[in-house]
């Protein structure tokens, strides 16, 4: 009877909730749940209709919905709504190497009139083609997509505005605010088009000098605060507390004036260097900071146009990248995101971030349920792809293997695991796959400002234990390399030996030369213990993390202290950015070439060990000049041994990616022969095939 | 009753302000903003390029002077353009809502059809093998963790049977439309729902259950049974409408959770709702769409709670305001 009682009410249930909510179909509203009585033909309709697909689904990753080629900042973004929108001038092969595709690229050395040598690169692109609207393509839109870049109010992650072409920095810096207008034109100048002469005076004359002289005595007063300096007349003892030298008596003017003769007149850097709290330019008017337009200069000098299809690009400098920023850009309809765009204003091609338009093999149509769909463009160049439809659907990680198992999605790329390349062997009949390596490594830093004794840092190398951790995380689907670069660039030393081998008896050799000693089964020096902190981002599945585990057992049995700093990712990198870390584990990715200045050069932004050798700095500017690939070679291999040297640099690892493809759904004979580092099926939209 | 709920509005600006300055204030603090998140692992961006982002993005103000600029702005009814997705804020709430709403809206419904009759069964018959089940099934339900029980349910219904898929909003490969759209939506929401109801009913229900277990102890239900009035009557008329009081509230408070989403199932599901990209967005530090966003949840919060107090003056005549 109870039973029966439970069982009516739950049907009842069941059937008012279906009344409830059957009612509202409105669009995207959904409504659900009681399917799986008759949803049994669930199967078939994820299957054929009729044996042939005409959609070829891309299981992605997280969209954010930015296809814009200005704009994007995820990777998938560009996978799923740029790629395969967009022709490129030129790409890579599956070498890494530019090559040849709606355009072509060539450099040439010419002397300038004032003996300076210059790098010309000649863009063309083929004659004939047109964008997915039927409007021609020409190189208006190629320069157009280099203009974009170069904007000065651009706020996306192309480098094109940080190069060193012909006349880039007099464009990007033709906007300043008026402070530094006026300070750069000096008090003699008579050109009153931008500001007044009244205006001039004042900034000289009283402004500029008052504004300085609260600068410098806040600084002053710190001192007086933190004891170094006596009373706030103390400008000498202030002074020399901040590292700068006065002379007895100096007023407040003098010690700012002296630290503008220190930066060579430049204010902002010695405003945001020395500040002690407050920015020289909040001492000033507010007026100060308005941004003045120059007007001058609204083209970049060295971008010519030549003709309708061919424009150059002088650079003052060589770089051997140069030619794959100029030309592996793709081709942007300048008459879709702006026709009428003028310096300073992105608004309008921003607009555009979610409608990209392009000459590419498909024409984007929507991005919605979490569902990018595009159209095969019968325009294309190379003739029109052979699938109708191409889609992303966003999925989740963990289940990608299954949705291409159970015919869902025909293309993704699970991050590579022993158990997935087991599930796949299993099922070889419906998946197949291809491993990659991935154009990064893994490795471990140590901030030499925070270890400065080099001994310390090479006896901390000789306590990294990474073959048996990269072995039992990765085993095949990763390497254990020897030099902090990604052995997928060609310059990579195959023959480079391991620098520091696992062995704690040197290890201990490298601390006791650098003095510490075993007291009391502490290791000390001048009675402090060596604790050494080191940051990594989600231990418990970080591939590196028993590296850290057996270093600490070791370090603990010498009597010294690895602490281990579990953080987050989004933490970790700020922090190892702020310098907080002795040691920290992190990767690199997207290594395209050999120039490693941005993290091993004294300027480098990405300089995070603050290690600094002027040796380096020599080395990598010979690197960037080397054209010949053998001396490049032999020239990276010196570098990467000097860095081992320092001991800043453990690496650690170079993983693999993986592709899994559908065999139940996808043609894999249409695959490219070759899938590599650089080169896999979205080279080659065109020619694929569905079963 | 009038001017009650205009002081309680008026409170709530000011309530909303003192969020809005914690929020900012919190939200500007997490350690890594978004350009450092864009630009890690890139070896090509120099630190001035960095610095010019920090400035176009409005990053290198102070917390104060962010949050002025931000009050003002909202004020006015722009609460500014996603870091992240790159589109005014409002517009990527409102284009994310659908699915949140139609998930959390469903399972709702669902789980008050459900949480309601069962607890008033199992208060009825306390200390019985039905009241003892429906307990035990509740708690379980609480306890499951929904990323597992969600690995579970697919892993039967999706992977072995083959009935459901496997995650995603519709099947890409197919243009549905009309009818077969619907039940497409209708087959890939499925899993989720009950995933929702399944680990969000007992609490509901158990409320249920003690409550009426309160009023069937009361006075006034012996009262009614002492006068000879049949089972169904005590139950269905002074018993349960007298339970309803303090579900009302707890209804009105459910309001915001319609909105906030689940960040764990449409995760696991890949369904684009507001719990999975506000997720996103605190990973990648996208301060205008956490502001835009933690501020409607506050908005709904509030309105949720003056709802619930207003109801509880309807179904309980003894509360006057």
């Amino acid at each position: 009877m109870k039973k029966r009682m439970i069982s009516l009410l739950l049907v009842g249930v069941m059937a008012f909730s279906m009344a409830a909510c059957g009612g509202k179909d409105d669009g995207g509203a959904v409504q659900g749940s009681t399917e799986s009585g008759g949803g049994s033909d669930a199967a078939a309709d994820t299957g054929s209709t009729g044996g042939t697909y005409d959609t070829l689904v891309i299981g992605s990753q997280s969209l954010e919905g930015v296809f814009s080629p200005f704009f994007y900042s995820s990777a998938y973004d560009s996978y799923a709504g740029i790629d395969p929108v967009f022709a490129s001038v030129c790409r890579l092969d599956p070498n890494g190497e530019l090559v040849d595709e709606a355009g072509h690229v060539e450099v040439e050395e010419v002397t300038a009139e004032d003996g300076s040598t210059k790098y010309v690169y000649t863009v063309s692109i083929q004659e004939g083609m047109v964008f997915s609207d039927g409007e021609p393509v020409t190189i208006d839109d190629v320069m157009f997509y280099y203009y974009v870049c170069a904007d000065p109010s651009y706020d996306g992650m192309s480098t094109i505005g940080t190069l060193d072409i012909e006349g880039m920095a007099e464009y990007k810096n033709s906007a300043a605010p008026l402070w530094k207008v006026i300070y750069e034109a000096g008090a003699d100048n008579t050109d009153f088009a931008n500001w007044t002469e009244e205006q001039q005076k004042a900034f000289f004359e009283t402004d500029l000098p008052a504004a300085g002289a609260q600068f410098a005595q806040e600084i002053v007063d710190y001192g007086v605060e933190s004891g170094a300096a006596t009373d706030a007349n103390d400008v000498k003892g202030g002074a020399a507390n901040w590292g700068f030298e006065v002379a007895d008596g100096a007023t407040i003017n003098d010690f700012f004036d002296t630290m503008v003769e220190a930066y060579g007149g430049d204010l902002k850097t010695l405003s945001d260097t020395e500040s002690a709290g407050t920015s020289l330019f909040d001492f000033m008017d507010e007026s100060y900071k308005e941004v003045v337009e120059l007007a001058d200069v609204d083209t970049i000098s060295g971008i010519q146009k030549v003709d309708d299809y061919t424009c150059t690009v002088t650079f003052n400098s060589p770089n051997i990248s140069a030619d794959k920023q100029v030309a592996w850009v793709p081709i942007t309809p300048k008459h879709y995101y702006d026709p009428d765009f003028t310096k300073g204003d992105v608004s309008k091609v921003k607009a555009k971030n979610g409608t990209p338009l392009g000459s590419g093999p498909y024409v984007f149509q929507s991005f919605d349920n979490n569902i990018v769909t595009l159209t095969a463009n019968d325009k294309y160049f190379k003739g029109c792809p052979k699938i109708p439809n191409l889609k992303f659907q966003v999925v989740d990680e963990n289940t990608k293997v299954d949705l291409v198992l159970n015919s869902e999605v025909d293309i993704t790329d699970p991050s590579a695991s022993l158990e997935i390349i087991a599930q796949l062997d299993e099922n070889a009949d419906k998946a197949s796959y291809s491993l990659v390596d991935n154009p990064g490594y893994g490795y471990i830093g140590i901030n030499a400002e925070r270890v400065p004794d080099v001994n310390v840092r090479k006896g901390l190398m000789s306590l990294m234990n990474r073959e048996p951790a990269i072995q039992s995380y990765y085993g095949d689907l990763g390497e254990v390399i020897e030099r902090p670069m990604t052995p997928t660039l060609a310059e990579y030393p195959d023959d480079a030996e391991p620098y520091y081998t696992y062995d704690p008896a040197k290890a201990l050799e490298y601390f006791q030369a650098a003095g510490y000693e075993q007291v009391d089964g502490k290791l000390v020096k001048d009675g402090e213990q060596l604790v050494i902190h080191v940051g990594i981002g989600e231990a418990s599945t970080h591939p590196s993390t028993p590296i850290l585990t057996q270093m600490a057992n070791d370090m603990a049995d010498m009597g010294a202290e690895l602490v281990v700093e579990d953080v987050q990712f989004s933490v970790l990198s700020p922090k190892v950015q702020g310098g907080e870390f002795d040691m920290w584990v992190m990767a690199w990715g997207n290594s395209t070439d050999c120039d490693l200045t941005q993290i091993f050069g004294s300027e480098g932004g990405s300089n995070y060990q603050r290690y600094y050798d002027p040796k380096i700095d020599a080395l990598q500017a010979e690197i960037l000049k080397t054209i010949d690939f053998d001396e490049r070679c032999k020239l990276v291999a010196e570098e990467l041994d000097l860095i081992m040297e320092a001991a800043v640099y453990m690496p650690i690892y170079q993983r693999k990616n993986m592709e899994i493809y559908n065999e139940t759904t996808l043609n894999t004979d249409t695959l490219p022969e070759e899938t590599t580092t650089y080169y896999n099926y979205t080279a080659e939209y065109e020619t694929l095939e569905m079963r | 009753m009038k001017q009650y709920i205009l002081k309680r509005i008026l409170i709530s600006f000011l309530v909303l302000f003192g969020v809005s300055i914690l929020l900012y204030g919190i939200a500007r603090s997490v350690p890594g903003d978004y350009v450092s998140n864009i630009t890690a692992g890139n070896q090509n961006i120099t630190p001035e390029m960095e610095q010019k982002m920090r400035e176009l993005y409005g990053l290198d103000k102070g917390i104060i002077e962010g949050y002025i600029s931000w009050l003002g702005d909202a004020l006015h009814g722009d609460f500014g353009t996603s870091f992240k997705f790159q589109q005014p804020v409002v517009e990527v709430i409102k284009k994310n809502m659908a699915p949140t709403l139609a998930l959390a809206g469903i399972s709702m419904i669902l789980e008050i059809l459900i949480a309601i009759p069962f607890g008033i069964i199992a208060a009825r018959r306390q200390y019985s093998v039905t009241d003892y089940t429906i307990v035990a099934i509740a708690l379980m339900g609480i306890s499951l963790p929904s990323f597992f029980f969600a690995s579970v349910l697919r892993s039967i219904f999706s992977v072995k049977l083959g009935w459901l898929p496997v995650s995603g909003m519709l099947t890409a490969r197919m243009n549905y439309q009309g009818w077969d759209l619907f039940v497409d939506y209708a087959k890939h929401f499925a899993l989720p729902i009950i995933v929702f109801v399944i680990t969000g009913v007992g609490g509901l229900l158990r409320y249920t259950r003690t409550n009426m277990l309160e009023v069937l102890s009361a006075d006034y239900v012996r009262t009614a049974r002492a006068k000879g009035l049949p089972e169904v009557k005590v139950i269905g008329k002074h018993a349960f409408r007298n339970t309803l009081i303090p579900i009302v509230t707890i209804v009105g408070g459910m309001i915001p959770g319609l909105f906030s989403g689940a960040v764990i199932t449409e995760g696991i599901f890949s369904l684009e709702g507001l719990g999975n990209i506000a997720l996103k967005a605190v990973y990648s530090g996208d301060i205008p769409y956490l502001m835009g966003f933690n501020m409607f949840i506050a908005v709904l919060t509030l309105i949720g709670t003056l709802v619930s107090d207003i109801l509880y003056a309807v179904v309980d005549p003894r509360v006057r305001y």
